[in-house]
């Protein structure tokens, strides 16, 4: 099983914390999902990804951010869907994962959306057994957004990760 | 960098100075339980350990950590007990004192994450301690009547002129002087200098009883050779007692002593609102050596070394700006390169040139300057597993006497922090299963005592562990068993199995001791868990054992992993690095000097076979189309020898390598990353687990057995 912590904040969204939520808004195969605003430190644009041999499939590689090493993973991939080659609007969304930086790699970023609670439903209305790594659903006036939490969506490849 | 507040860094130094000193009481109450081995005792020895428990209960006074303080205290008692010949170094008394150690340890490891110990994990041993220093002690009273909390502060220097007043038979007074708050200082200086005449004051302590809220009340311990007519003649004004003295034949008249034990000590508790007083202390008797008093004097103003404490953190970033500088150098070479196409600037390019030649060679030094920082003596771990050992021994009643040597062999900091855990494993296995009972020793010839031998020397830029016991060894075809039993293996595999290979299974994961056919207390540690802790540190583990004769756990580590030398190469279009210090040669690889052993290439090197992998196969990278100029990397370590095919080489490198994020844990074959001039992030690959796949590969097939280099 994965060391990764799970930190309090990761684990339930509260209808109430959607008060003064922001979310960011990005696409991976044409849907459109939302991270909070506050587990993205830096949206990058193009980077140099080193692939790291036999690392699993639903990794990119490793990248040097001023000096810090990150950790590239694909969200494509761990969804289940085919890989792209980072392309002009790709994005990388670096996050902090149990104490490590961790990119994510989407199609493209849109915006950031102010949530209010009248917006948000839980995830329960789409399945009787939602994926961990969703927080719920939102729907502005212009786009439905699944939201979702990184560091569980990190957690859901398991297949080759062995030990601790 | 994390800034801290000056709190916690103070509170960080506590830490690293109370570890020290723990430390060193180990090392001398091991030298001082050898020395009562050979049936002498050490006084010198006994006056270092308790220096060592006294400055440490100084320490924790002032940081008010009340557990250690209150352990340091009982264990003073005992020592000056010790020392003074009241009672006598027996086992019990060495017993006590090394148990004191252990809890110093787990109560500092406690506060360092901010807990207390439970009372009832000190209690007993306080108990028993206090109990050790009353048996030996009845005689020893306090002859004077100064409140435990007034010598509970004083300084070692206040302390030493107590004791010289004392000694030259001066009495003792209580004088009690109100100062104005904002110029105490001033006039308690001018009364020092007016009383001078009369005598000394000793130290002074606030009454915490101003009558005016703008005053301060000293009581001020005063040592003079005049009776208290003339004192309180020289300042009329002024409440003066003298110090009762409550003497007793059987004890020396300069003794001085607080009462012991009477009242629950109260540490860090805040007297009347006015001072912290540490625990009741005992002013210990003039010491039988002047020179220790003096030296001990010079230590509380100043410090003995000329030693900075650092936290590692910051060699670390020291290290991550010198390869952020070896990235600047890289592009100033790019940069000279340019200037070669303007012969009219040649003249800059020269200067240019120089300016990077000695830029490189400082660079180079300031490298070196910083590593030598890191390295800390193995006899730091080396001491620790010597206190395991007679735990281990006493717990599973066997006679086990510990041979070290190089202990002054230096290793990165945190290699050696990360070795304490399996070098106790290994050790724990060879006193569990390695040595046996006396009397199984007894039949066989073997003397009573079971030898360990720990044995630490450098080899090029590797350092070699070896922890070797004289027990019965392994019998390879009882491993053999075991592990056909557990599934590790098949009946096949097992019977075309070389004794080193069978050997190994000792390390296979699942192969615990616990269920190995000899174990006796089924408390093993699995050598697995060995094995991946030094792999993790880019180290190996070897095995070496005869049956009845003993076994040797052979560990080969890198002297550091801050930075390194690498040569850099091209597999399948990506770049990779390997460290140097495995590189054994390098040589132009030729695909017709080829031999097959079923699916196992290798060629033949001056007369031997040398087992090679394609990188790229065994990295599982796509196939490159064009390999015009392979060669071939030899790299060894720990005794193992493989080639490497690879497709280009491009040269050497030296780099700070950094860590994979803990998402990339599972991977094998990378150590780290480092980023080159050119921003270009290199892998750089494990040396250990690439050799250790190759060979592994073997055991689905026999035909390469015996090619091991």
């Amino acid at each position: 099983m994965s060391g990764l912590a799970l930190s309090p904040a990761h684990v339930a969204l509260q209808a109430s914390d959607l008060a003064r939520a922001e979310f960011l808004g990005f696409t991976v195969q044409n849907e459109t999902y939302a991270v909070s605003i506050e587990h993205v430190v830096e949206i990058l644009r193009q980077a140099n990804v080193t692939p790291v041999p036999r690392a699993g499939p639903h990794i990119d590689g490793v990248l040097s951010v001023r000096g810090r090493l990150v950790t590239v993973v694909s969200i494509r991939a761990i969804l289940g869907f085919a890989r792209a080659p980072l392309e002009r609007r790709s994005r990388i969304l670096l996050s902090s994962v149990g104490g490590e930086t961790v990119g994510f790699v989407v199609d493209s970023v849109l915006q950031v959306f102010h949530l209010t609670p009248e917006m948000f439903e839980p995830p329960e209305v789409l399945s009787n057994t939602p994926p961990a790594h969703w927080l719920g659903i939102a729907r502005t006036s212009s786009v439905a957004l699944t939201l979702i939490d990184l560091a569980r969506l990190l957690v859901l490849p398991a297949p080759n990760r062995t030990e601790d | 960098m994390v800034e801290r507040s000056d709190a916690d860094k103070a509170r960080e130094e506590f830490f690293s100075e109370a570890q020290e000193l723990i430390d060193t009481l180990s090392t001398d109450l091991l030298a001082l339980e050898e020395s009562v081995r050979r049936g002498s005792v050490d006084a010198a020895r006994i006056n270092e350990v308790f220096r060592s428990v006294h400055t440490l209960k100084g320490l924790s006074g002032l940081f008010g950590a009340a557990q250690i303080a209150g352990l340091s205290h009982e264990l003073e008692n005992v020592l000056d007990d010790l020392r003074l010949g009241r009672i006598e170094l027996t086992t019990e008394a060495l017993d006590l004192l090394f148990q004191g150690v252990d809890l110093y340890g787990r109560i500092l490891s406690a506060e360092r994450n901010g807990a207390h110990l439970a009372r009832g994990e000190i209690e007993p041993l306080l108990t028993a301690l206090a109990r050790l220093s009353k048996a030996g002690s009845g005689e020893l009273i306090a002859p004077y009547d100064i409140e435990p909390g007034l010598l509970g502060v004083l300084s070692d220097y206040e302390e030493h002129r107590l004791r010289a007043n004392v000694e030259s038979g001066n009495s003792l007074y209580r004088i009690f002087l109100a100062f104005t708050i904002s110029t105490f200082e001033s006039s308690l200086d001018a009364f020092r200098e007016g009383a001078r005449e009369l005598g000394e004051v000793i130290t002074y302590l606030p009454t915490g009883t101003p009558s005016d809220p703008d005053a301060i009340e000293l009581e001020i311990l005063f040592g003079s050779r005049f009776d208290i007519a003339a004192l309180r003649a020289a300042f009329p004004s002024k409440r003066i007692e003298e110090v009762g003295r409550r003497r007793q034949d059987a004890s020396p008249p300069h003794r001085v002593a607080a009462t012991r034990r009477d009242t629950p000590p109260q540490f860090g508790s805040v007297n009347q609102g006015s001072l912290t007083i540490p625990p009741p202390g005992i002013v210990r008797p003039p010491s039988e050596n002047p020179e220790h008093l003096g030296s001990q004097l010079s230590t509380t103003l100043r410090s003995v070394s000329q030693t900075v404490r650092v936290d590692i953190r910051k060699l670390d970033h020291l290290m991550n700006l010198v390869g952020e500088l070896a990235i600047v150098k890289t592009a100033m070479a790019r940069f000279s390169e340019r200037l070669r196409d303007r012969p009219e600037l040649r003249d800059v390019r020269h200067e240019m040139q120089r300016l990077q030649r000695s830029f490189e060679r400082h660079l180079l030094q300031m490298q070196d300057g910083i590593l030598e920082v890191r390295m800390v003596p193995l006899g730091q771990v080396f001491d620790k597993l010597s206190r395991v050992v007679r735990k281990f021994a006493r717990e599973l009643d066997k006679e086990v006497n510990l041979v070290i040597s190089g202990a002054e062999t230096e290793l990165d900091k945190l290699i050696v922090e990360e070795l304490s855990d399996p070098l106790m494993h290994m050790i724990r296995n060879a006193i569990d299963h390695g040595i046996e009972s006396r009397e199984e020793r007894e039949q066989v010839g073997k003397p009573n005592v079971g030898t360990i031998v720990l044995t630490a020397f450098q080899k090029g830029s590797h350092v070699l562990i070896e922890v070797e016991d004289d027990g019965r060894g392994m019998d390879t075809r009882g491993l053999l068993a075991s592990a056909q039993r557990l599934g590790i293996v098949t009946q096949e595999e097992a019977e075309s199995m070389s004794p080193r290979e069978a050997l190994h299974l000792a390390f296979a994961p699942g192969f615990t001791t616990k269920r190995y056919a000899t174990d006796l207390s089924g408390r093993g540690v699995g050598l697995d868990v060995v094995k991946n802790n030094i792999s993790r540190l880019g180290g190996v583990v070897d095995i070496a054992s005869e049956a009845g004769t003993g076994t040797k756990l052979m560990v080969t580590l890198p002297i550091t992993l801050a930075i390194l030398n690498v040569i850099l190469f091209e597999v399948s279009g990506s770049l990779f690095g390997l460290p140097m210090a495995n590189v054994e040669e390098v040589l132009a690889f030729d695909e017709r000097s080829v031999r097959q052993f079923e699916r196992h290439e290798a060629i033949a090197l001056r007369g031997n076979s040398l087992r090679i992998s394609r990188l790229e196969q065994q990295l599982e990278l796509p196939t490159s189309a064009n390999t015009s100029r392979p060669s071939l990397l030899i790299a060894a370590i720990g005794g193992r020898r493989a080639g490497f095919v690879v497709d280009r080489l491009l040269g050497q490198e030296s780099i700070v390598i950094k860590p994979l994020g803990k998402t990339l844990r599972s991977v094998r074959n990378v150590a780290g990353a480092a980023e080159l001039g050119d921003q270009r992030l290199v892998l750089v690959l494990d040396t250990g687990t690439l050799v250790e796949e190759v060979f592994a590969g073997t055991r689905e097939g026999r035909a390469s057995k015996g090619l091991v280099g």
